[in-house]
């Protein structure tokens, strides 16, 4: 690279590093951060979040415009280039400066976030106990053998190829129908024309699945899916639906089969026992004042208790259990936790920290500038 | 069949006890009684002990529209609500003005605007399934008639509730059959806790009586009709009781295990769990309401005492947190606060600057003793509810201005910080929830650290971007006027520094919060995206001005502009009501917001304008 291709790509980048950048830049950021808050009303979070801000392109019908991650992209690409290359190192911009370096900091915690945190959510009752962390929004097909999981097929694969997913078992699936939200209504108010050899069984006896809207909330969404099963002692049509209330029993090659389809289930190295959930109120109120869980965690033979309550959550092995929500009724209590893996939840506190000092410096060094100018 | 319906034509009225003892007592003057110490008694209320006097003014807010209908103090409401329930349904204390509710309940359209619970009893019990239909349907789908309409009858549901509270303890205006008087010679003190020992026995009666005679009163003789009218009022009375559980004057769980549970009278009485000791607490109020009722106040007086010591005895309350919530509501802080600010400003403009000054401080003084007294009496950090963080913002806009003005004599910001604090103090009351000031808060937001970090750190970034704004218009109107300029570049970039350093502090602080509380640094929450809009605005006025695109009377404009941000990303985020931070439809904010919004941009329209003109005019002479 000789001398003047060098001095071009400085030129290019100083000119990338500039402050009219993020001037240019955040309207339409701030544009996109009031549509997509409004959208929330009309779409829900999770789709408004999705089709906002989580997304390199926004759709406006056939125009494609920059999404969330386009334009926090451009300004971070900004920043960075900024704080390497082009910061004026100096007493008077040292407050400029940490505070660019603490909005780096967030944004490289938000990007470690946005590619390894998982969520989920553990459902136990009081007295029972749980390995397993249940996913939000992926749902998928469980198929288990003597009750080991034997294959997970996530509900977008069975949408498009179930049978490579499939193979190596003695008997086939054939997808016939899945919907993003189901209606479940009687069977002979449903007619469907399937392969004829496939009589309905289970729930299909007298239970149906028709295609709705998705609703605005995504928890409301009830996915679901109707298939063949061929190959068993039990082949026909059935229906999978979230929530399903009994698994799909058969037995193909001599061997016990169990299919069920629901929430994505992951499994935790440890397990979580529930000794006693409490909604405290407020005095003469039902006002809750707070929540607690009294809870024992089994980690093979070792076993202690923790309490887990609003804003004070249980942390162990990278995980972190929030007490997030509840069902009460007069047989029994279950308390639901939320759980998260997060690699990247020490940015934001170091980079709060240093946004703090740098823009406190700032701010400080401005009144000086001015006291002294009058 | 018809024997029910009959009674059930009955049941609305006598379920009020408000027909008790009628004949037997004079018309209580409500002024002759000392209500200082009844004032203080402890009640359990929204999920906070309270005195008195406090739920007496919240609930007759809600009855009447006024905490001080007809000019009496609703401490005296209530206890004539409590004791007499017979007089507070003659009172004409439900306001009425719109002819066309009037008109709808069949109401005398020309008379006075104020009606008796006796007046609108029969329309609401008339209008009683409309009124269901129109509880099923959001607030916000609601028209203004039919809020009124709902408002008159959740007034007169809590009007009865009251009053039914105490209608075990008073004498009963009943009618015994022959063969119950013997057991009560004196039928004029029988209350409902001994006519409730005849229940088995009255039940067998009519039992026996319609099986022989079937369910057609007529069919009845004198007596045995006085009989199943005898059974109907404990019936009813009962039933009414049983829903009654408003009045929480009776503390529960004598271990005092922390969270002491409170509950109604009639709570206990029908389902157990009373205590000798609420035996004892419930004989004090009988005492009282007898006394009340002969009008004898030194009776009263002893009364009261008496239960205040047991109330003592038993740690039921702080005396001085109470005193202190009397003096709260009594004393209207904010409104002495926001007119001495007011005042404060007409100083400044005629150029009285101590007279300004002294107003400022003796507003701020007025305004943080009150702000400092809500934390003393709800035992939280000040800021945890939308009306809280505006008085808090109001706060800050004055204060801000007068550490100007004390640490470096310069009163720049006296004006704009006066005038932003006087107009958010008087906007404060129009977002009260239903005329309640000092709320509990929800199982999430109940944490003193983040409620005195994140919550004070952002609503102060609130204060300061208003204190930007409202410097930044009085520079544009200087600008305009082509007056003197008493406010630099250099102060409006500086408080603009600082307004970014709180908001974009605060903001990130609530993102830990959610991280410690939800597991989720950021969620674009509409709170959270209101909080970074701001951030976001502040930092791109910055950017314009290093980059010289934004200059002089732009940039001006500008921060001028943060007055509209911080009022979408502060109130307009409610109108969604989404998300996690939703803190429910405020009525009437749209209209407000947008109203203020436009009038906001208009005005920022016109400074520049005349600002160009002026400039423009200065060229041409030159």
């Amino acid at each position: 690279m000789n001398g003047t291709t060098r001095t071009h790509i400085w030129r290019i980048l100083e000119i990338l590093a500039q402050a009219k950048i993020p001037f240019y830049i955040l309207p339409a950021l701030m544009i996109l951060l009031v549509a997509g808050t409004i959208a929330q009303a009309e779409m829900g979070l999770y789709a408004a979040q999705s089709k906002f801000f989580n997304a390199f392109i926004l759709w406006a019908g056939p125009i494609p415009l920059p999404g969330g991650y386009t334009l926090i992209g451009i300004l971070s690409f900004n920043l960075l280039l900024k704080f390497i290359a082009f910061s004026q190192w100096s007493r008077a911009k040292s407050g400029i400066i940490l505070a660019h370096l603490g909005a780096l900091v967030l944004l490289i915690g938000g990007l470690l976030t946005a590619l390894t945190a998982r969520e989920g959510f553990m459902v136990i009752a009081e007295g029972a106990q749980s390995p397993f962390v249940y996913d939000y929004h992926t749902r998928e097909l469980m198929i288990y053998e003597k009750g080991h999981l034997l294959r997970a097929i996530p509900f977008g694969d069975l949408k498009n190829d179930a049978d490579t997913a499939l193979k190596g078992l003695p008997f086939t699936l054939q997808i016939l129908e899945t919907c993003d939200h189901c209606k479940i209504s009687r069977r002979e108010e449903t007619p469907q024309a399937f392969a004829a050899d496939l009589t309905p069984q289970g729930m299909a006896t007298f239970m149906a699945l028709s295609p709705q809207p998705p609703e605005k909330e995504q928890e409301a969404n009830i996915p679901g899916l109707s298939f063949g099963i061929r190959g068993s002692d039990a082949d026909g049509l059935y229906i999978g639906f979230d929530g399903m209330p009994e698994p799909i029993e058969f037995n193909a090659g001599n061997r016990d089969y169990k299919i069920i389809f629901g929430k994505q289930q992951r499994l935790l190295p440890f397990a979580l026992k529930l000794d006693d959930f409490r909604k405290i109120d407020y005095p003469g109120s039902n006002t809750a004042r707070g929540y607690e869980s009294d809870v024992r965690v089994l980690d093979g033979k070792a076993e202690w208790k923790a309490l887990i309550e609003m804003n004070a959550p249980l942390r162990y092995k990278g995980y972190i259990f929030y007490q997030s929500d509840f069902e009460q009724n007069a047989m029994s209590e279950i308390t639901i936790l939320s759980v998260v893996e997060n690699k990247g939840r020490y940015f934001p506190y170091i980079g709060t920290g240093i946004i703090a000092i740098g823009l406190l410096i700032q701010t400080a060094l401005s009144f000086r500038t001015r006291k002294r100018k009058s | 069949m018809r024997f029910f319906l009959f009674l059930m034509f009955l049941f609305f009225y006598a379920a009020l006890p408000a027909h008790a003892g009628e004949a037997n007592i004079k018309n209580i003057e409500l002024e002759a009684f000392d209500y200082q110490k009844f004032s203080q008694i402890p009640i359990a209320h929204e999920g906070r002990i309270r005195p008195l006097d406090s739920f007496a003014q919240s609930q007759f807010r809600l009855i009447t529209g006024s905490h001080n209908p007809g000019g009496k103090p609703a401490i005296a409401w209530l206890a004539l609500a409590l004791f007499d329930p017979g007089q507070i349904a003659q009172e004409k204390i439900f306001l009425i003005k719109d002819k066309r509710i009037k008109h709808q309940m069949g109401l005398p359209e020309d008379g006075p605007d104020y009606y008796s619970l006796q007046d609108i009893k029969a329309p609401l019990e008339k209008g009683r399934k409309s009124a269901a239909a129109l509880f099923e349907i959001p607030a916000a789908k609601l028209t203004a008639e039919q809020k009124k309409f709902l408002d008159i009858y959740n007034g007169a549901e809590i009007l009865m509730q009251i009053m039914r509270s105490f209608s075990m303890l008073l004498p009963l205006d009943v009618d015994l059959p022959d063969i119950y008087k013997q057991k009560f010679p004196d039928n004029a003190d029988i209350d409902f806790r001994e006519l409730y020992n005849l229940d088995a026995d009255l039940n067998a009666r009519i039992q026996s009586i319609v099986t022989a005679k079937g369910d057609d009163p007529k069919n009845y003789s004198a007596q045995e009709q006085k009989i199943a009218y005898l059974g109907f009022q404990i019936n009813v009375l009962r039933e009414a009781g049983a829903k009654n559980s408003i009045f929480k004057i009776m503390p529960l769980d004598w271990q005092n295990t922390g969270m002491r549970q409170w509950d109604a009278p009639w709570q206990i009485l029908l389902q157990g769990g009373g205590s000798p000791r609420n035996a004892q607490y419930l004989n004090q109020w009988q005492k009282m309401a007898l006394s009340f009722r002969a009008g004898d106040m030194q009776g009263w007086d002893l009364a009261i005492s008496g239960f205040q010591d047991m109330a003592l005895e038993d740690h039921l309350y702080a005396p001085w947190r109470f005193s202190l919530e009397r003096l709260y509501l009594t004393f209207q802080p904010y409104l002495i606060a926001s007119l001495l600010y007011l005042g404060a400003c007409g100083a400044f403009i005629i150029r009285w600057n101590k007279a300004s000054l002294a107003l400022t401080i003796s507003g701020a003084a007025i305004h943080s003793s009150a702000i400092i007294a809500r934390i003393l009496i709800l035992d939280r950090p000040p800021v945890g509810t939308l009306y809280e963080s505006v008085l808090f913002v109001a706060l800050i806009c004055v204060v801000g201005g007068l550490i100007m003005k004390i640490r470096r004599g310069d009163n720049t910001l006296m004006l704009p910080g006066n005038l932003g604090a006087a107009l958010l103090l008087m906007l404060a009351p129009l977002i009260l929830p239903q005329g309640e000031s000092l709320e509990i808060l929800s199982a999430v937001l109940n944490t003193s650290f983040w409620l005195s970090t994140h919550v004070i750190i952002i609503t102060a970034g609130y204060g300061f971007s208003i204190l930007t704004a409202m410097a930044a218009h009085y520079m544009l109107w200087q600008q305009a006027r082509c007056a003197e300029q008493k406010i630099s570049y250099a102060l409006l970039s500086s408080l603009s520094m600082l307004a970014l350093l709180f908001t974009c502090v605060g903001t990130v602080l609530g993102g830990i919060w959610a991280d410690q509380s939800w597991g989720r640094f950021w969620g674009w929450d509409p709170k959270e995206n209101g909080a970074l809009l701001i951030v976001l605005w502040l930092i791109w006025v910055q950017h314009g001005r290093m980059s010289g695109l934004l200059q002089g009377p732009l940039y001006a404009a500008s921060l001028s502009c943060l007055n509209v941000i911080v009022a979408l990303a502060w109130f307009g985020v409610n109108l969604l009501n989404v998300g996690l931070h939703s803190y429910g439809f405020t009525s009437g904010l749209a209209t407000g917001l947008g109203i203020f919004c436009a009038a906001e941009i208009s005005i920022l329209l016109t400074l520049l304008f005349l600002i160009k003109r002026g400039a423009g005019d200065k060229t041409h002479a030159a």
